[in-house]
């Protein structure tokens, strides 16, 4: 009985098993899902920055450390922390700090997961303070003269690390005086010596520039300069020649300049000629010298508004001057004439200016044209120095009005010159200049267009060669009559017409018969 | 009535008595450990430093060849210096013992210690290796230009040279020289330069000086010297 009691419930139990799929119960590497973790530091406050393993900083630098965990930061782990240099550092997984610290610094993000795996990931940081140098105790010291050429140079300076930590090297560099590079070295050393032969009575300059070992760079740079020394005391001059305008995108002109050397004796000695330079700052030597005073005048040749410069130096023994800039600056603005010469124009569809600059020809761009308060840019042409200023739409006025014209030159002088412009009230019509053939006649007429009202009282007709004019009265507004060839006595009449207004105002109007003495033929 | 004898008494007490001695005998030799056999006494540092001319060097062991010198060692605690003996050897050839070697001017090198051996009573011994540095201090010799009084001919701007001259006994043995100029109160680290020109001087009176310092550390130099500097401005040909 106690048997069947319990082979029932094993048997179910054994079957209960055996139905069950205890694979589901196995470790299957599929299954699981890897973890990793990645540290990144970054530089800036803004973590979406570049981020790296390995930074140089200064003490003090606030850098943000960042740990990423795959697949995710809720996996389930024991814990995870940041240490420096060993030492228990943080715990959070992103955070910012600074190490004040000089030297190198190892940070690791460590993490222990659920079943006490470790895995970690480090940084590297180099803190340190950049190299000091210092730009004044340095041999030789800058504008230093007679640096024999033959016997080798000594360059020597100072420097050192703040934090006693890091070898210190140098970028060195020696540039002849048109800036070619003759050394471009690095160093380790806080001296060189060049003993290949330099050039006499040439400028050299040099260039010195402090890194430590983590590629800090110092805040100053050595920039130092010599002269070389002259043979048999022979001496030399240097110096630069700046010119105002020219070197701007604006022009394409060239400059031709002449740099002379006049002794103590009033002779020049020298005279070198720099052609087509473009530059604003042209360079120029003069060697050898003998020593004593000169005087040494720039001069632009080929444009005149430029003024010359001089300078009065003294040549020392083997010693190289150098001029302080010379200037060749245009003093003289644009300027700006109408072509009948007046200040004081009619209104014309277009009107006619010269405008002239001897240092450089004016562009259209360098120009202004206002009239009457409102610039004029439409239409308006620059050729040969005249430009064309159209005034068809300028509406008639009664009172004058100014044109003004402004020029600016490459030296940033301006030109400006004002017009007046006569004001265009119309009181009557009639002829203008006109060319009168032999076989011709021609009709005289007035018309009267006065704006205010007034009532015509009588027409004039004036030919000069009259005493008087012929008057008639004025039944309207309109009155003619036709004359014949002979009515002209000269080759060129001056006419003039005139209306009287019963008020007693009386205009008139001037103009010119050409007579022709031969018959207008049918087709001219 | 007494129960109990007196002289049984007696003899009770001196039992007693010899079971507390024999006790506290044994309680007290328990406490007296002997030492470990073969273990060095409780020695914390033993070293060796040199002495030349009354000034003492423990750090680089550097001492002139020109003159005579002594190694001497120095224990702590100080009590086991006495309890001590010490050999002094080159390599494997015993040069002396004591606890002092005194090395004479000029020695050659299998005459100077580069080991010591110290034994104490029970004769248990320890080495120390070193290596004793024969350094000649550099001579700075003169300034060669601008020499002593002399009258310069420039201006400001113009090169002077400076030049001189130091020797050191152990060049030949990769000593190096490194020289600090002084013009006036600007000092120059110059490395092994021994000349450059220099502008920067206005004309009058002016010093200069050259320190010289070694590899080792040891330096020289030599008083400052005056010069003069008369302008040439105005005695153009």
């Amino acid at each position: 009985m106690t048997f069947r009691i319990a082979f029932f419930p094993v048997l179910f139990a054994l079957l209960f098993i055996a139905c069950t799929n205890s694979d589901d119960f196995l470790y299957d590497e599929s299954d699981s899902t890897p973890i990793s973790i990645a540290a990144s530091l970054s530089l800036e406050h803004d973590t979406t920055t570049k981020q790296g393993k390995t930074a140089s900083i200064y003490p003090y630098d606030t850098v943000a450390f960042m740990a990423e965990i795959t697949p995710s930061r809720s996996i389930r782990m024991r814990e995870s922390y940041w240490t420096l240099d060993g030492e228990t550092w943080a715990y959070e997984f992103s955070f910012r700090s600074c190490i004040p610290k000089p030297g190198r610094h190892t940070v690791a993000f460590i993490l222990v997961d659920n079943f006490g795996d470790t895995l970690s990931d480090t940084l590297q940081l180099w803190v340190g303070n950049p190299p000091v140098l210092d730009e004044n105790l340095i041999i030789p010291l800058p504008n230093t003269q007679r640096i024999p050429p033959e016997k080798g140079i000594s360059f020597a300076w100072n420097a050192y690390d703040p934090d006693f930590i890091y070898k210190l090297h140098y970028h060195f560099t020696l540039l002849a005086t048109d800036k070619e590079t003759i050394l471009d070295t690095i160093l380790d050393d806080a001296h060189l010596v060049y003993r290949l032969p330099l050039n006499p009575l040439e400028s050299y300059s040099w260039q010195v520039t402090a890194y430590n070992e983590i590629g800090m760079q110092s805040a100053k740079t050595i920039n130092g300069s010599f002269y070389t020394e002259g043979v048999d005391n022979e001496a030399g001059i240097i110096g630069s020649i700046k010119t105002s305008g020219f070197g701007s995108k604006k022009t394409s002109k060239m400059m031709d300049i002449s740099v002379t050397v006049i002794d103590s004796n009033g002779e020049a000695i020298a005279i070198d000629t720099i052609s087509g330079a473009s530059n604003s700052m042209i360079s120029f030597q003069k060697k050898p010298l003998p020593p004593g005073d000169y005087r040494v005048v720039a001069k632009a040749l080929n444009f005149s508004d430029f003024q010359p410069d001089t300078a009065v130096i003294q040549l020392r023994p083997a010693e190289v001057y150098n001029i302080p800039t010379l200037y060749l600056n245009d003093v003289f603005p644009p300027t700006i004439v109408s072509i009948p010469a007046q200040d004081t124009l009619s209104l014309a569809d277009t009107l006619y200016f010269i405008v002239k600059d001897n240092g450089d020809s004016l562009d259209l761009d360098d120009i202004n044209i206002s009239f009457d308060g409102k610039a004029i840019t439409d239409g308006v042409t620059l050729k040969n120095d005249t430009l064309a200023v159209p005034l068809a739409d300028a509406s008639k006025s009664t009172i004058f009005r100014i044109l003004t014209i402004t020029g600016v030159d490459l030296s940033s002088n301006t030109g400006k010159k004002a017009f007046y412009i006569t004001p265009t009230e119309e009181w009557f019509e009639c002829n203008s200049d006109t060319m009168l053939y032999k076989n011709e006649i021609l009709e005289l007429f007035i018309k009267d267009t006065n704006p205010y009202g007034f009532e015509p009282d009588s027409f004039f007709y004036d030919i000069y060669t009259n005493d008087q004019p012929s008057a008639f009265h004025a039944d309207s507004s309109y009155h003619s009559f036709k004359v014949t060839f002979s009515a002209f006595p000269l080759s060129s009449n001056i006419v003039r017409s005139g209306i009287r207004y019963k008020n007693g105002i009386t205009k008139w109007k001037q103009w010119t018969v050409l007579r022709i003495f031969v018959e207008r033929r049918a087709n001219e | 009535m007494d129960l109990i004898p007196q002289h049984g008494r007696t003899r009770f007490s001196k039992l007693k008595a010899a079971v507390l001695i024999f006790a506290a005998l044994s309680f007290y030799g328990c406490l007296e450990l002997p030492d470990e056999p073969g273990a060095p006494p409780e020695i914390d540092n033993i070293s060796v430093y040199v002495k030349q001319k009354g000034v003492s060097d423990s750090s680089v062991l550097k001492i002139s060849p020109m003159d005579s010198a002594t190694l001497k060692v120095s224990v702590h605690p100080r009590q086991y210096r006495d309890e001590l003996s010490f050999e002094w050897y080159n390599n494997t050839k015993l040069l002396g013992k004591g606890k002092s070697y005194t090395i004479k001017a000029l020695s050659s090198k299998d005459k100077i210690p580069t080991q010591l051996k110290i034994y104490d009573p029970l004769g248990s011994e320890r080495s120390i290796s070193f290596k004793i540095i024969l350094n000649t201090p550099p001579r700075m010799l003169s300034i060669t230009s601008p020499a002593a009084g002399d009258t310069l001919y420039g201006h400001f701007e113009t090169a002077f040279l400076f030049k001189w001259n130091a020797y050191d006994d152990d060049i030949s043995y990769g000593d190096e020289l490194r020289y600090t100029l002084v013009i006036d109160k600007n000092r120059f680290e110059l490395g092994p330069l021994t000349d450059i020109r220099q502008s920067g001087l206005e004309p009058g009176e002016h010093s200069t000086y050259v320190v010289v310092t070694d590899s080792y550390g040891d330096r020289d130099s030599i008083a400052p010297q005056k010069f003069f500097i008369i302008d040439t401005l105005g005695s153009l040909p």
